[in-house]
């Protein structure tokens, strides 16, 4: 049993508190299994939905973004792993069953839409109408003849042999086949649909791969119990969990989980929910005195539940609360959350679950059976529905044909096994090839665009007078674009936002929070001075806080709302005041409020670092910052040539009012502005001491150097750059221009991403930057920005590949040059953490969009935080995880594309050498490209782990005058493009 | 004279602008029109805009000179029948014009507020409809006149109500919690609507018909026994008064700005408004007041207590929401009635701007993980207050509105049945009559109408989920 809680726990989400937002794999537990099983057994595990609906991706396919030849190689792709043989006929005609596949379940659906929605009378395709005639036309004349002639009554014979309930249906189309005012279109129509059903009544599924009938289930729905236990048990984990929100902490809370809630019971008598009214106080003790495994493995003796299916069957029983119970295994990690007494052998996700059982069984007992057997009507599929989906979908099939219907009776096995195979195909399945094409077009589009920009000529390099380092986040994809594409002597990098700095920051007073990657554990500490003038606006939160406070007590409540008429200052302010006046404020303000901090983060003695201690010292030695400072350049391939200025630009993203503000921040600081991880490279590079170690090394820095520590603000595209003051004034004539420099392209870079939001009116850079301004300081704007919505890509190689590449803000982009790698060291280095982050980020953007109930957040706007720790939807929900609607609504779920300039034989190695990049890319979690530039040829890694060569079908790739134009007045993704200047740029529609 | 017919239109106009949008935008729904979010925006705030500034006008107009009358907007009658004439009137007085100022102030907000916050939801239209009907219950209920004029508005605020709570209209759960607000709401309104009739009745007896029963004919005038109670019973389930607390905090299911405006700041104040009202109208006894108190102290132990032990921004909220509610009820019973009105305006201002900012109680730094934290709110307290707030408020102990609900369910699926046997019944009596297939456009199936045939389509099957 303790085995079956780990189980359990295992498999419940991992998001932690949700001040800190760190972008996972929801599904992290599988990912030692191949992608797609994974996804298929998960989705069956926890009742969410794999793919995104049927009718999803046809919509896409009309839309022209995933196309035939898509289509066609992703069929190719799941038959050739199962079948020796596959002929051209069986890929078409595999290709135009996932076309007209019909997501409708049940019978009377199939029967409305064929009486009432017209599928009797007009043909699917129209617009080959002609060859649809003819076959109608020979169809008829074949059904006068004389062999033709019973062979309707025949099949409706047999048919409602299967169907006895049918009857009626099936005379009404003979009446209507009997009536002479049909034309012979509607008339051929009508024979398919009775050819159709002839053909599944007369053959068994179970020979073409079908299978019928529902799963049987281990655990019936318990809707009714949920409805009952769950807001009491959501109010009492609230309230176990909190941190600090309510004003009464929980009575007996440590003594953990059980004992408090027994404890509760026993005291409140006549005040326990109705339904627990009866329970005696024996059973109450009885609950207090067994350990939770006692009371689990009873509950599932009693209930006969086989051993092997109690982790199963625990987790279908927690399912509804499994936000909750995550956050519980999350407290049974991090104790310190919930001060227990002896919390040794306490396991708050063990109490939880037995409660949960515990509870529920007392619920059952009031409730109508009725209630808990029956589950809803739609979630039963019964045989007949199964037969009428495959027959009406065959239907459809028919009419891609163009067969007459004396030719589709006359049809050889073989070809009849075909139709018989593409029809008894699963929903699942079906879904799954689509999915394939979806993802297929874009990665063949992506390996298209970079090797076709690579083929263009390149222009000379000039030897940059600035370089500017940013994190490798997707949105810093256009602000590099901009500036590469304005200023000719401005190189830019892209290296994990935290620059090597794993630091673990203390501001003041305040609890010290690590600003590194998830899995890094930092490594040195830094203290940050508070301002002299952060007193007044600590001030300003203390007493705001405190009337807060104060509102919510009765009495004190009394005097706040007595004076609460001046609530509506801000109020209004906020909400009806003119934009430019806010604005003008805003800025004197902050003027006004700026201000730079000291920092502590060197240290002189060797010794200390040596000593044991628990407390980490503040600060690193000259030796370590040398080494952070090497690491950073060798890293992104620039340790030769560095530029008298050096800009360093750490990212975060500031809105209001958004319990989701951790989300947008920098996910290599481990969800936190990455600020004081700038700042301090800069520091320590500008270090003379740091300076003349790295010279004994072989790294020189030219004395000339400076470099300047910044801070990207990604929600209003604004950059903070720090410690203007001890640049040397030989530089600031420089400085200033590359400022003005990094000015224009932000303001573009506004321009770029207001496309992106469907309420927002554009028309010029400027104007841009004020509305992003704006949106990030409304607070009613549940999308102060898109945050990664629309990562699809990461390519980690030298700047030059992608140079000039307009890729949408769409690509992670990882500096790294393989040229100063010939054994694949660095190259390590740089996919241990990018990896598992820009996949992290990926795969939940990714589930969130799939299934955004399940895995997501749902809808963002009646969200409530609970116990300080997350949100809940309304008034007692699960505690939600994952992203909410609001910021995947324009992510298109695909898994994330990695292209890597090495060799296959490195990555190869590399994969040997780290089991979870192993993982990752070999059960296809990520897909690999290696991009071989020598011969310019790229290689992808294929489900069965082997390297398949790329060939390039189209030459060429879009050439466009400048990205602002490309993106001009277009919503939706973009091609992408190389940017060529404005001779020979023209616009090519996407990819029909 | 030229003055009052001025001011008459502008204060029709604070109810009107809302009430004609609806009905326009309504209209342009049922046609089938697709309105773009910025024609929908567009034409709920400018009423809204025009709204409040009726309204303020009026006030100035009203606080510069006394002498001008607009008790009487507008007249209606309703139903006009020997002896008994309903009447409809919407006025302006003194104490309609706080209340009238705050809602118009505040509807206009939230709709600023929500024109981007719902922005791409499926439901904006739906909520902007809602929200210009509720604006327009509200001034009904305020600048009503006549007890009837009140009713139609209360009516209005609650449909309105349940109709935003169950806005996500796919979750089980909000549908359950907005079912129990509206029956909550249904009770209210019979209270109401049994006070209305009954005072129409004393109205009528011994006078001659006048025109209608009006708050400034029955000033003065001692209310019937029961009348009072009733309207202290519809108060206190509108505005979540002990023992009518429970609907509140699972009102909390609609899109934030909903649950701002609709319990932070304005229909959770409709059962002070009408105490206020109606103690001003009638002349009460000692006992009214003193039972006002009673709910009024009850109340604010229970949900202060309860608001305390609350681990979720939304359900604290609403109870303290409550709690202060209950002060007011308090201050009327004191017969501090300008401290009344003073407190409405500064409390629904301060929850409706506490409300549309709850998300940014994370990360307001306020708030750190740290072990001090949690002790900070280590204040010890008997065990029992513990288990009455945890319990009290959220109804949990009290018989369950599911079961009362699954009673009338079963009721109700007695009487479909029986319904269904006597149409059965009717159908077949008819077809043999007439024998013509009618049994098939009725929608039941003749063979299972014979009996011979067990499963059927057509939809009745479906109908008991």
């Amino acid at each position: 049993m303790r085995i079956a809680i780990e189980e359990v726990g295992r498999l419940l989400p991992t998001q932690g508190p949700i001040d800190v937002f760190i972008h996972h794999n929801p599904l992290h537990e599988f990912e030692d299994r191949p992608f797609f099983e994974a996804l298929e057994y998960a989705a069956d595990l926890y009742r969410a939905s794999p793919y995104l609906p049927l009718e999803t991706y046809q919509k896409e396919f009309r839309s022209g973004r995933i196309n035939r030849r898509d289509l066609r190689d992703a069929v190719l792709e799941s038959l050739i792993s199962r079948e020796s043989e596959v002929t051209e006929q069986r890929v078409d005609i595999e290709v135009d069953s996932l076309i007209v596949a019909s997501s409708l379940n049940r019978t009377s659906q199939i029967w409305w839409r064929l009486f009432e929605g017209g599928d009797l009378d007009t043909p699917l395709l129209s617009d080959e109408a002609l060859q649809f005639k003819a076959a109608a036309n020979l169809s008829q004349s074949w059904l006068r003849s004389s062999a033709g002639s019973s062979v309707m009554e025949d099949l409706v014979v047999a048919v409602s042999k299967v169907f006895p309930n049918e009857i009626h249906h099936l005379e009404t189309v003979l009446e209507e086949l009997d009536s002479p005012s049909l034309s012979p279109v509607q008339r051929y129509l009508r024979e398919l649909w009775i050819l159709a059903l002839g053909w599944i009544v007369s053959t068994k599924p179970e020979d073409y791969g079908g299978s019928i009938g529902p799963k049987p289930v281990l655990v019936a729905p318990t809707g009714a119990i949920d409805a009952l236990v769950n807001p009491f048990l959501v109010k009492f984990s609230a309230a176990f969990l909190d941190q600090g929100l309510a004003y009464w902490s929980l009575e007996y809370r440590e003594e953990g989980f059980k004992v408090a809630l027994g404890k509760h019971l026993l005291d409140s008598g006549v005040m326990k929910p109705w339904w627990l009214g009866k329970l005696s106080r024996d059973a109450i003790k009885n609950y207090l005195n067994l350990s939770p495994e006692e009371i689990l493995l009873e509950h599932v003796l009693r209930n006969g539940i086989a051993a092997e299916d109690w982790e199963r069957y625990l987790l279908q029983r927690v399912l509804s609360l499994k936000g909750w119970g995550g956050m519980m295994r999350t407290f049974s990690q991090r104790k310190e959350m919930v001060p227990l007494n002896d919390a040794s052998h306490r396991d708050p996700l063990a109490e939880f679950l037995a409660t949960k059982i515990f509870l529920d069984d007392i619920a059952r007992k009031h409730i109508n059976p009725r209630q808990t057997q029956t589950s809803h009507p739609s979630s039963v599929t019964r045989r007949e529905d199964t037969l009428y989906r495959r027959a009406y979908h065959l239907f459809r099939l028919f009419q891609m044909s163009h067969l007459s219907l004396q030719e589709l009776r006359e049809l050889d096995e073989d070809r009849r096994r075909i139709y018989l195979v593409c029809v008894n195909r699963s929903r699942k399945e079906q879904r799954r090839i689509w999915h394939n094409a979806y993802e297929g077009h874009l990665l063949s589009h992506a390996c298209e665009a970079i090797l076709a920009h690579n083929r263009l000529p390149r222009l000379p390099n000039t030897a940059p007078k600035a370089q500017f380092v940013f994190c490798i986040d997707d949105r810093e994809e256009s602000l590099r674009r901009y500036l590469e594409e304005f200023n000719s002597d401005i190189e830019t990098f892209g290296s994990a936002g935290f620059f090597g700095v794993d630091a673990e920051l203390q501001h003041g007073t305040r609890a010290s929070a690590p600003f590194c990657p998830a899995g890094v554990s930092p490594s040195l500490k830094i203290y940050e001075h508070p301002h002299h003038r952060e007193w007044l606006t600590d001030k300003a939160d203390t007493i705001r806080e405190f009337i807060i406070k104060l509102s919510h007590r009765a009495l004190t409540g009394w005097i706040v709302s007595l004076l609460g008429i001046v609530a509506l200052v801000p109020l209004m302010w906020r909400t009806l005041s003119p934009r430019w006046l806010t604005r003008a404020i805003r800025r004197y303000a902050n003027r006004l409020l700026q201000s730079s901090t000291r920092l502590d983060f060197e240290r002189d003695d060797e010794n200390t670092s040596a000593s044991v201690s628990d407390v980490m010292p503040v600060g690193i030695t000259v030796d370590q910052m040398a080494n952070r400072v090497e690491g950073l350049f060798r890293s992104i391939g620039s340790a030769h040539s560095i530029a008298e200025l050096v800009f360093i630009v750490g990212h975060g993203s500031h809105s209001q009012n958004n319990p989701y503000r951790s989300a947008y921040d920098c996910g290599a600081c481990g969800g936190r502005p990455g600020k004081v991880n700038a700042r301090v490279f800069a520091l320590m590079a500008n270090k003379p001491e740091v300076r003349s170690v790295l010279r004994q090394r072989g790294m020189v820095i030219p004395d000339t150097t400076h470099f300047i520590g910044a801070f990207h603000n990604t929600g209003d595209d604004h950059v903070d750059i720090f410690d203007i003051e001890l640049i040397p004034d030989k530089l600031r004539g420089p400085f200033e221009q590359k400022k003005a420099a990094l000015e224009q392209a932000l303001k573009i870079n506004a321009f770029e991403r207001c496309r992106r939001f469907a309420n927002t009116e554009v028309f010029s850079p400027a104007d841009a930057l004020e509305h992003v301004d704006e949106r990030t300081h409304s607070f009613f704007e549940p999308r102060p920005e898109y945050n990664h919505a629309t990562n699809a890509l990461c390519i980690v190689g030298p700047r030059e590949l992608t140079k000039g590449l307009f890729l949408d803000r769409r690509s992670f982009l990882v500096s790294y040059d393989p040229a100063h790698d010939k054994s694949g060291e660095i190259l390590l280095k740089i996919l241990t953490p990018v990896a598992p982050v820009t996949s992290g980020i990926s795969l939940e953007y990714f589930f969130s969009t799939v299934d955004n109930e399940t895995y997501g957040a749902g809808t963002k706007l009646p969200h409530n935080i609970a116990s300080l720790l997350g949100v809940i939807t309304g008034h007692s929900s699960d505690l939600r995880t994952g992203l909410p609607q609001q910021m995947v609504e324009i992510h298109e779920p695909v898994r994330l594309i990695t292209i890597v300039n090495s060799t296959r034989e490195i990555l190869n190695q590399i994969m040997e050498r780290n089991e979870c990049l192993s993982h990752a890319f070999r059960n296809g979690w990520v897909r690999l490209v290696c991009y071989e530039t020598d011969r310019n040829e790229m290689y992808i890694l294929n489900q069965s782990g082997e390297w398949r060569k790329w060939k390039t079908e189209k030459e060429d790739v879009i050439r466009i005058g400048s990205s602002s134009d490309w993106c001009r007045n277009e919503r939706g993704n973009l091609p992408f493009a190389s940017i060529v200047g404005s001779s020979e740029s023209h616009r090519i529609p996407y990819l029909h | 004279m030229g003055h009052a017919t001025l001011y008459k239109t502008v204060g029709g106009l604070i109810v009107l602008a809302p009430f004609a949008t609806f009905l326009c935008l309504g209209l342009l729904g049922i046609m089938g029109v697709k309105l773009t979010e910025v024609q929908i925006r567009r034409s709920a705030i400018v009423p809204l805009w025009i709204s409040f500034i009726s309204s303020l006008f009026v006030a100035l107009a009203l606080t510069g000179e006394h002498s001008i009358d607009i008790h009487n907007i507008a007249h209606l009658k309703l139903i006009v029948a020997p002896g008994h004439e309903v009447v409809l009137n919407v006025g302006i007085d003194s104490l309609s014009i706080p209340f009238t100022l705050i809602i118009s102030l505040l509807s206009l907000t939230v709709a600023r507020y929500s024109s981007k916050y719902l922005h791409r939801d499926p439901g904006y239209y739906k909520f902007f409809l809602l929200l210009l009907f509720f604006s327009t219950g509200m001034h009904m209920v305020t600048m009503g006149q006549t007890l009837t004029s009140v009713f139609i508005g209360w009516e209005m605020v609650g449909l309105a109500s349940a109709l935003l709570i169950s806005f996500y209209s796919t979750k089980q759960s909000a549908i359950h919690n907005s079912l129990r607000a509206f029956l909550f709401y249904r009770l209210s309104d019979t209270a109401l609507l049994i006070a209305t009739v009954l005072i129409l009745q004393t109205q009528y007896q011994g006078f001659t018909p006048i025109t209608g029963w009006s708050w400034e004919t029955t000033a003065g005038v001692a209310a019937p026994l029961l009348v009072p109670y009733l309207l202290l019973l519809s108060s206190m389930i509108k505005s979540a008064q002990f023992p009518f607390v429970s609907w509140l905090p699972r009102a909390m299911e609609g899109p934030t700005p909903s649950s701002a405006i609709f319990y932070g700041g304005l229909s959770i104040h409709l059962g002070v408004y009408l105490l206020l009202r109606i103690t001003a109208e009638f002349q009460m006894g000692q006992a009214f007041y003193i039972a006002i108190g009673v709910v009024g102290v009850v109340t604010l132990v229970l949900s202060s207590l309860s608001s305390m032990v609350q681990a979720d921004i939304k359900t604290l909220m609403s109870l303290s929401i409550s709690s202060q509610v209950a002060i007011m009820f308090i201050e009327i019973a004191l017969g501090f009635r300008g401290l009344a009105v003073f407190h409405f305006i500064g409390h629904s201002a301060l929850r409706t701007y506490q409300l549309l900012q709850a998300g940014s109680l994370i990360h307001e730094g306020r708030f750190v993980h740290s072990p001090a934290v949690v002790e900070v709110s280590r204040a010890r307290i008997s065990r029992l207050a513990y288990c009455v707030a945890f319990e009290a408020a959220l109804g949990l102990n009290l018989a369950s509105p599911t079961s009362i609900v699954a009673h009338l369910e079963k009721i109700s699926r007695a009487l479909s049945q029986w319904e269904e046997r006597i149409m059965k019944r009717l159908v077949e009596g008819c077809s043999t009559l007439l024998s013509l297939p009618l049994a098939h456009r009725v929608g039941i199936d003749e063979r299972k109408v014979n009996g011979s045939m067990p499963g059927d389509n057509t939809g009745s099957s479906s109908v008991g989920v």
